[in-house]
């Protein structure tokens, strides 16, 4: 017998070791939202700087005191930072002040140390978890971490002699067993701290004699293996308490931010009582199920609380008072972003297992702008319910993608009118011929020969007639069927002219103009066919998007990412996804066709962004339609933001909308919700600012009120008139003479000009 | 990889090398150069200029904290905490050349030349705004394509 007793505590024994060391939870990812940065910067408001800190669960008082909380008055915000370990350069915890002037932020001051900030980081909000279908979820605390009055309300309530007993609390059951046995009935455990995580942890719920013997067994062993504080450690993130529809809350770290929003560490002392309480019945006292029964066992956890010396009669009397406030940003359990978040998978499971993703508790930091995407999500909807009432239609779909073109990194993505819906993901899946917003490119083609073509080249705008070899007819016209005749390529550009971009391509070569559209980066299958110079290439959204960043960004490419790192959840860097890019254009090349989308924005087709963005300009756009209104495109930038949006129908039945009606106020519908840096109006130094006679294509003195400035690359040959009339005067073919500054800056005004 | 233009297309410093200057520049040298720089006139090279639009010029002290910090990474040749430095810099002042040099450093010395490359073509697009960049870049293409070149020579050996 004795020795069977010892083998079987040996076993036990080595059970308790093996699995207390390795029994380390299955944690799922978390995906993280782009960090807000902090310095001197024109684009970041007060009301922004508030939203992120509500987002992120900081409490607004009048004066701050502790970590999470923060305070507004005038144009002054104080926060008490919650810091961050980033894996690059970790963010201290501390109190800061931010001040804005005239909605501009100004400067940034540590108060603790009192010195200025130059730069920081807030704490990121977190966007979404990957987790199996079913799972456990915690948010881990080490010992020395948790709150003290927290660790006292604990053991006050649920094992008095926590630290002083050694597994077992005999006088407890001792007084169990009177208990019970006056009440003729089970009515009080007197389990301790270390038998319930014995028993959560390898036993089975029965009640049975030999179940309590072993747990008495194993709770002996583990105090002798492992010291109180890892014994709490473990209990405090092991404990249930909750479901959220197929997630179980585990551990009071993630209690705290599931039911308060908040942190463990900056909960008040009855929500401390609220969640202690729940231990005993995690979903009858569940705040939100059952508001009254969680109140009354609150209020038995403060008077244990008040007996045990912890408050006073009087404070415990004022808790009572006060109502469970409960939090209602955590209480969605359903998957936020379902577009964006799909992305974030599909680039997640090309490096990492099922394994890594749903259960090694990894960091996952995003592109994402969560506000602007959250405006983006609100606008979707908003805007195609105004299209179809307007149109009598009904049935549109449509997608949005918008990135900084200059590192790629996607701010925000929507693929269905019905952003919550996790189902067909247009922005990324929906593969529609593009439209005229590919004529840059056939444009970039000729600008990137400026020996032979400039913005005022001029091109042939007439009906023409093209037989394939199959011999069917193509007529294509313009949109109001007209004839232009002669027209320059900024003009050709601006008013979106068919016959002009089709005599141009005609004369550059289809085969070469395919090449370069592969040398860019064009994925899609397609020929060389004329028809491919009005955009029946077809590609999604987001290849649209990319396709772009080189217009947007001095000729550079640079592949769109969701992803910036991943971390493991000590915050070690696993992963970095760096800038990549590719230099696909010359940059006066990029410099050449921005100007010309620029005027686009101003007076052609898309001048109505005018009037919609009017902070934001100068912008550059291109507004695009497929055969029979089928598909509404419209691409535009400025300094720092690229976007694309499509309209459409899933049965590609026509739309009636053209990009300028429909994809276009959707854009500016969602750019409206963040700060566009304009677009600079620098000009590579092989670019010369002319002023140009755009009827003759001339160049004319500066003076001459009857000219536009058009920049022109140094090495193209214009037509160079010594008086304003043009036409009087002919004069010879020459380089473009050197323009001082001065002009270069007229050009800026004159181009402020146009949105005025 | 995405296909990268071939270097071979680069404005090639290899034909200055009969002058001496290039051949002779160490990657130490060009760190010092790129992230030490000893004289005032160094240290402005690329640095961003008033008449550039956007208000960059307002988020110095912020790219020059993360310039520290990205000196201090190259310093304990911690590359990868570098570049993330470098191009969080970036994000605030995308105009400034020098960074963009500093950022082709890193690459060049984790072996990605071919994405070195394209950020010195960076710097070099932003040339009208970067005076006295010019050798500086010169010397990281060359870097570069010494080392492109040796693996060049060593893959016909195999």
């Amino acid at each position: 017998m004795a020795v069977f007793t010892a083998l079987y505590w040996a076993w036990l024994d080595r059970r308790v070791a093996d699995t207390f060391a390795t029994s380390r939870w299955s944690l799922p990812a978390k995906v993280y939202a782009r960090p807000l940065e902090l310095y001197v910067r024109d684009n970041l408001t007060l009301e922004r700087l508030e939203a992120e800190l509500r987002e992120l669960g900081y409490l607004k008082v009048e004066e701050v005191m502790n970590r999470g909380q923060y305070s507004v008055h005038d144009e002054t915000l104080i926060f008490y930072a919650r810091g961050f370990s980033y894996w690059d350069a970790p963010e201290e915890t501390r109190t800061v002040r931010v001040v804005f002037e005239k909605s501009k932020l100004s400067s940034i001051y540590d108060l603790d140390s009192e010195d200025s900030i130059d730069l920081m980081r807030l704490d990121p909000v977190l966007i979404g978890k990957i987790h199996p279908r079913r799972f456990e979820d915690r948010e881990l605390l080490s010992f020395g971490s948790l709150p003290t009055n927290f660790v006292n309300v604990l053991v006050a309530v649920e094992d008095q002699k926590f630290f002083v007993h050694n597994g077992i609390d005999f006088s407890a059951i001792a007084r169990a067993m009177v208990n019970n046995f006056r009440a003729k009935r089970y009515k009080q455990g007197a389990s301790t701290l270390t038998q319930q995580l014995v028993k959560n942890f390898y036993l089975s719920s029965e009640r049975t004699l030999k179940r309590k013997i072993t747990e008495i067994f194993m709770a002996l062993s583990l105090e002798i293996s492992h010291s109180k504080e890892e014994i709490l450690e473990v209990y405090t993130n092991e404990v249930f308490l909750g479901q959220d529809g197929n997630r179980a809350i585990h551990g009071f770290g993630l209690a705290s931010l599931f039911y308060f929003g908040k942190p463990l560490d900056e909960i008040s002392v009855p929500q401390i009582a609220t969640l202690v309480g729940m231990v005993k019945g995690p979903s009858i006292y569940d705040p939100r199920r059952h508001p009254k029964a969680s109140s009354k066992r609150r209020n038995v956890v403060l008077d244990v609380m008040r007996s045990a010396g912890l408050i006073s009669l009087s404070e415990a009397d004022i808790y009572k008072q006060q109502p469970i406030l409960l939090s209602q940003t955590m209480n969605a359990s359903k998957r936020k972003h379902p577009a964006f978040m799909s992305l974030v998978h599909r680039q997640l499971q090309r490096d990492y297992s099922y394994k890594d993703l749903n259960e090694s508790g990894l960091s996952i930091f995003t592109t994402l702008d969560w506000h602007f995407q959250r405006h983006a999500e609100k606008m979707i909807p908003e805007i195609l319910e105004a299209i179809e009432v307007d149109r009598s239609k009904t049935g549109f779909q449509a997608a949005a993608v918008v990135a900084d073109p200059r590192n790629g990194e996607i701010l925000a993505l929507v693929g269905d009118r019905n952003p919550r819906l996790n189902g067909f993901n247009r922005a990324i899946d929906a593969i529609r011929p593009i439209g005229s917003v590919i004529k840059p490119f056939v444009y970039a083609y000729a600008l990137s020969q400026p020996e032979r073509y400039s913005l005022v080249s001029r091109l042939n705008d007439r009906k023409i007639e093209w037989t394939d070899p199959k011999g069917v007819v193509w007529e294509p016209k313009n949109y109001d069927g007209k004839e232009y005749g002669s027209v320059t390529i900024l003009e050709a550009l601006t008013r979106s002219l068919n016959l002009s971009v089709i005599a141009l391509g005609f004369e550059l070569g289809l085969k070469q103009i395919r090449e370069y559209l592969v040398s860019l980066g064009v994925e899609s299958k397609f020929t060389a066919v004329p028809s491919m110079l009005l955009g029946s290439v077809e590609m999604s959204p987001l290849q649209l998007t990319e396709l772009y960043t080189p217009l947007a960004n001095d000729g550079f490419r640079v592949p769109l990412q969701s992803i910036k790192n991943v971390s493991t959840k000590t915050q070690q860097k696993i992963t970095r996804y760096g800038l990549e890019m590719r230099k696909v254009m010359e940059v006066e090349t990029a410099h050449l066709v921005r100007h010309a989308l620029m005027r686009v924005a101003s007076i052609g087709t898309a001048r109505s962004l005018k009037t919609s963005l009017p902070k934001a300009q100068p912008l550059a756009g291109k507004t695009g339609t497929s055969n029979d209104n089928r598909d509404s495109w419209f691409v535009g930038f400025g300094g720092d933001k690229l976007g694309v949006t499509w309209v459409g129908r899933d049965d590609n039945s026509g739309t009636g909308l053209t990009g300028g009606s429909g994809a276009l106020p959707l854009w500016a519908a969602i750019m409206s919700g963040t700060i566009v840096k304009p677009l600079s109006t620098n000009y590579s130094s092989k670019i010369n600012i002319s002023n140009i006679e755009l009827l003759s294509s001339s160049m004319i003195p500066a003076s001459c009120p009857n000219g536009e400035l058009v920049p022109i690359h140094e090495e193209s040959w214009i037509r160079q008139s010594k008086g304003c009339d043009s036409a009087l005067e002919r004069g010879r073919f020459a380089p473009v003479p050197f323009q001082k500054n001065k002009i270069r800056r007229s050009m800026f005004d004159r181009i402020k000009g146009y949105f005025d | 990889m995405k296909a990268n233009p071939p270097l071979s297309e680069a404005p090639v410093v290899l034909e200055q090398k009969d002058d001496g200057r290039h051949a002779v520049i160490t990657p130490a040298q060009l760190r010092e150069e790129l992230f030490e720089p000893r004289d005032e006139k160094l240290a402005s090279k690329g640095a961003i200029k008033p008449d550039q639009s956007g208000g960059e010029i307002e988020s110095n002290a912020a790219t020059a904290s993360l310039a520290r910090l990205a000196s201090k990474a190259v310093a304990d040749e911690d590359w990868e905490r570098a570049k993330a430095a470098l191009e969080r810099a970036l994000k605030i002042a995308p105009s400034a050349a020098s960074i963009w040099r500093q950022l082709a450093y890193c690459y060049y010395q984790t072996g990605d030349y071919a994405q070195a490359f394209a950020q010195v073509q960076r710097a070099l697009s932003l040339s009208a705004f970067d005076e006295g960049g010019s050798v500086l870049n010169q010397e990281l293409i060359g870097l570069i394509n010494s080392q492109v070149e040796k693996i060049d020579s060593e893959s016909v050996r195999d």
